[in-house]
C-alpha cells in the first residue's frame, strides 16, 4: 500500500466519507467534513497512525493532501 | 495498546458490541480515531438495535472534539446517541425554557466545566491560597455549582453527569504536597466529598463523575494533551477522551439498557485454576501463590458485585460434592454456599441450567451474564439463548480478576437496602418452598401454607425516603408489571409531589424475613372522582402470596376514603408480562370495547382485610 493509499483509508475512516472522496491534490476547503475539527482529527489520526509526535504549529500547514504527503515523507514514513 | 491491523481484523470477526467492549477491556487496547470510527459502522451493521438517547454537552471548554469517542463508546455500549453541544460557557441560558439545550430533551446531560471557571480563585495556583481563605472560597465554589446545577435539574429531566476537569499540572508543591498542610490533594478531594454529598442529598438523578478516578486509571500523562490544550482548548488525548465517553455511555447505559442481575459462574479454571475433579482439593490453584492468588482476587471482586446487588449462582459441569468440598473445605475460597443464590452443579448442558436457574429465581435470561473460560460452552451459550451476556474468562490468571470491569450493565447509579440484602431473600425463599413442600407432603393446602407462614403487609403512601428503590422496581420489573412504564427518581419526586397523584408501595414480612419493598402503583387523579391506575407492579420474589390482592385491595379502600369513585385502568402487553393478562378481569375490572378496564368504587368494598392470608397495615403517608 502507498502512502497515499494508507492517508486515503485514514483520512476516509476519520472524516467517514468514501475512499473516493479523498484524491491527491484534495484541500481542506473542498471536502465539507475537512472543517475545523476535522482537521484536529485527522490530525490525531495522522500520529496514531504512522506513530509520530506532531508540533502543534504544523497542523495548520498540514491543509492538503499535497502538504501532508510531503509532511510525512519528509518525516521519513513509507 | 495500540491495535495491530491483524488484531483489528480479529475484532472486526467478533459480533457484539458488549462483545467487542469486553475484548478491547481484557486487552487493554485503545484503538485509533479512524480505527473507532469503523469499529462503530461494524457495530451499527451487526445491530440495529442500539438504544436511542439524547445527550446534551455543557461545556467550558471545547467537547465537540469528543464526540467521535462518545459515539464509538455509546456503540460499545449498545447505545445511538445523538449529542447536543450546549454553546460555549457555563451561562444559565443554557437552562433557560427555550434554549437548545431544553428543546433537545437529553436523556443524558454532562458537564464539563474547570475549577477556573467556577471560582476566579483557582485562576491563581492553589498553594498560594491561605487556608485561612479557603473555607469562604470553598463556599462559593460550591454556591456556584450547586447554582448551575438547580437550574438545570429545574428544566431537564434527564441523568446530569457533573465532572470537574482535574489540574493537568502535578501539585503546587510537587511530592511534598502530600506532607503539607495546604496541601491541594487533600483540598481538592474534601470539595469533591462535599459536592457529592449535596448531589445526593438536594437533587434527583445528579451524579459527580471523578475525573480524577480515570486520570488515575490511565495516568495523567496519557490522559492531558497540552498541544490540543493550548491550541484547541481540548484537554484530552484520544486515550484520555475514550476514558471520558466510557465512564459517560456506561452511566447512561446502566440507566437505559436491561438491568443485569444475576453473573453465573463456572468453576473450574474460573474460580480457581484447574479442575476439581481430577486435581483434588490440594491441587487446584487458590491461594497465596501465582496463580492461585489471581483466583482469590477474582473471587473477592464478584462477592463486591454480589454486594452492589448482583445474585451469584453457580452453573458448572462437576460432581457435586466435589464443587461442595471447595466451598466449605478450601481455606483460601472466598465464596461459600450462602454467597450463591442458586446453584446448577450437574452434567447438563450450560444452556439448560441456565434457563432452570432463570426460573427458579423468577427472573427473565436477558438479565444474566455467563461467565466461563472454556470455548465451547461459551459459543454453546451464545448459540442457542441470544439474550445473555457471555463474558468468557481470559486464559491468562492475571487478567481474570478484571475481566467483568468493562461490563456497563454492572454498574449502579444507587445502592438500596434491597440490593444488600437480595441473596439473603434469595435463601429464604428457598426456606418457603421446602415449608410448602413439607406441608403439602403432609396433605396440607396452599391456604394452610400460606397462613402457616404468618404475613405482615405494610403498604406506605408517597414516600421520598424510598425513591431509589420505588424507581428501581420500574425499571427491572418485567414480568408482574401491567404497564411496564420506566421511571426516574426524578419522575416519581414529580409525582409524590403532585397532589393529585397518589403513589402506594408495600413491603411484606413473614416467618423467614423480611422482603423489603415489592410492591408499586401509581395512580393519576384528576382532583374529580375518577382516577387512573397508571402503574401497578410487583416483585416476582413474592408472586403466589396473594399480596397483589391484599396490596390493590388496600389501595381502592383507601381510594373510596379519598371520594374517588371510579378507577380505570390499562394492561400493556410486552413481550413479558404476560402474566398479569387477565389480572385486571380477574380483579373486577369491566374491560371496554378499547380493552382497557373500569372499575366503579361506588359500592361496597368487594373484600375485607379477612379474606387475605395477610395482615395488612397502612397506608402510612408520610
Amino acid at each position: 500500500m502507498s502512502v497515499f493509499e494508507k492517508l486515503q483509508s485514514i483520512m476516509a475512516a476519520t472524516l467517514e466519507v468514501p475512499a473516493n472522496a479523498i484524491s491527491e491534490s484534495s484541500a481542506m476547503d473542498a471536502i465539507e467534513e475537512w472543517d475545523s475539527l476535522g482537521h484536529v482529527h485527522i490530525m490525531v489520526a495522522l500520529e496514531q497512525a504512522f506513530d509520530l509526535y506532531m508540533d502543534v504549529d504544523d497542523f495548520a500547514k498540514l491543509d492538503s493532501v499535497p502538504a501532508i504527503l510531503q509532511y510525512l515523507e519528509s518525516e521519513s514514513v513509507s | 495498546m495500540k491495535i495491530s491491523d491483524a488484531q483489528f481484523d480479529k475484532l472486526l470477526d467478533v459480533q457484539s458490541a458488549q462483545e467487542i467492549k469486553i475484548f478491547l477491556a481484557q486487552r487493554k487496547m485503545v484503538p485509533s480515531l479512524p480505527q473507532a470510527n469503523t469499529l462503530r459502522q461494524h457495530i451499527g451493521d451487526l445491530q440495529n438495535n442500539l438504544k436511542k438517547i439524547r445527550l446534551g454537552v455543557v461545556h467550558t471548554y471545547t467537547s465537540e472534539l469528543l464526540d467521535p469517542w462518545l459515539l464509538f463508546s455509546a456503540a460499545l455500549n449498545e447505545l445511538d446517541l445523538d449529542i447536543y453541544h450546549a454553546p460555549y460557557g457555563v451561562t444559565l441560558q443554557a437552562a433557560e425554557a427555550n434554549s437548545g439545550l431544553v428543546n433537545h430533551s437529553p436523556d443524558v446531560t454532562l458537564l464539563l466545566l474547570t475549577k477556573e471557571d467556577l471560582h476566579p480563585a483557582f485562576q491563581r495556583p492553589p498553594a498560594g491560597i491561605k487556608l485561612a481563605d479557603r473555607q469562604e472560597i470553598d463556599n462559593q465554589f460550591q454556591h456556584t455549582v450547586h447554582g448551575l446545577v438547580a437550574a438545570l435539574r429545574d428544566k431537564l429531566t434527564g441523568q446530569l453527569i457533573v465532572t470537574i476537569l482535574p489540574s493537568p499540572a502535578s501539585p503546587g508543591l510537587g511530592m511534598y504536597d502530600d506532607m503539607a498542610e495546604s496541601s491541594e490533594t487533600l483540598w481538592w478531594s474534601q470539595t469533591k466529598a462535599c459536592l457529592a454529598k449535596r448531589f445526593r442529598t438536594d437533587f434527583r438523578g445528579v451524579g459527580l463523575l471523578d475525573f480524577d478516578q480515570l486520570v488515575m486509571q490511565i495516568g495523567r500523562d496519557s490522559f492531558f494533551d497540552s498541544r490540543l490544550w493550548y491550541s484547541s482548548t481540548f484537554p484530552f488525548t484520544s486515550e484520555g477522551a475514550l476514558a471520558v465517553s466510557n465512564a459517560v455511555t456506561s452511566t447512561a447505559a446502566s440507566l437505559h439498557l436491561t438491568k443485569a442481575k444475576v453473573i453465573a459462574l463456572d468453576a473450574d479454571n474460573t474460580l480457581w485454576g484447574g479442575v476439581i475433579g481430577e486435581d483434588g482439593i490440594n491441587g487446584i490453584a487458590l491461594g497465596k501463590e501465582y496463580p492461585g492468588r489471581a483466583f482469590v482476587d477474582f473471587q473477592k471482586r464478584l462477592l463486591s458485585l454480589q454486594q452492589r446487588g448482583f445474585l451469584l449462582v453457580l452453573c458448572s459441569k462437576n460432581n457435586p460434592d466435589d464443587l461442595n468440598e471447595v466451598l466449605v473445605d478450601h481455606p483460601h475460597q472466598v465464596l461459600k454456599n450462602e454467597h450463591f443464590a442458586a446453584q446448577r452443579v450437574n452434567w447438563l448442558p450450560k444452556p439448560d441450567n441456565l434457563i432452570s436457574l432463570a426460573e427458579e429465581l423468577n427472573l427473565g435470561l436477558d438479565s444474566f451474564i455467563f461467565v466461563d473460560d472454556s470455548d465451547h460452552e461459551c459459543s454453546a451459550v451464545r448459540h442457542s439463548l441470544k439474550e445473555v451476556l457471555v463474558v468468557q474468562v481470559p486464559s491468562r490468571p492475571a487478567e481474570i480478576p478484571g475481566c467483568l470491569d468493562a461490563v456497563a450493565r454492572l454498574e449502579i447509579t444507587a445502592l438500596t437496602t434491597e440490593d444488600l440484602e437480595k441473596t439473603a431473600m434469595y435463601s429464604q425463599e428457598r426456606q418457603r418452598k421446602s415449608q410448602l413442600e413439607a406441608l403439602t407432603e403432609a396433605g396440607s393446602s396452599i391456604d394452610d401454607y400460606l397462613l402457616s407462614l404468618n404475613m405482615k403487609m405494610t403498604v406506605g403512601l408517597n414516600d421520598l425516603s424510598h425513591l431509589s428503590r420505588l424507581s428501581q422496581l420500574t425499571q427491572k420489573t418485567n414480568q408482574f408489571n401491567l404497564t411496564t412504564r420506566r421511571y426516574s427518581e426524578q419522575d416519581l419526586a414529580e409525582k409524590i409531589g403532585d397532589e393529585n397523584t397518589f403513589v402506594y408501595h408495600f413491603s411484606l414480612e413473614d416467618n423467614f424475613g423480611d422482603s423489603g419493598i415489592v410492591g408499586l402503583a401509581i395512580i393519576e387523579g384528576d382532583s374529580g372522582k375518577r382516577a387512573q391506575l397508571d402503574t401497578f407492579l410487583m416483585s416476582c420474589r413474592v408472586i403466589g402470596r396473594q399480596a397483589e390482592q391484599a396490596f390493590l385491595h388496600t389501595i381502592l379502600k383507601d381510594l373510596q376514603e379519598k371520594g374517588v369513585e371510579a378507577l380505570s385502568a390499562e394492561y400493556i402487553p410486552t413481550r413479558k408480562n404476560v402474566l398479569v393478562q387477565s389480572f385486571l378481569p380477574d380483579n373486577g375490572f369491566n374491560i371496554t370495547v378499547d380493552g382497557s378496564g373500569d372499575l366503579s368504587l361506588a359500592g361496597s368494598p368487594i373484600h375485607t382485610d379477612n379474606d387475605f392470608p395477610i395482615t395488612i397495615e397502612g397506608p402510612l403517608s408520610q
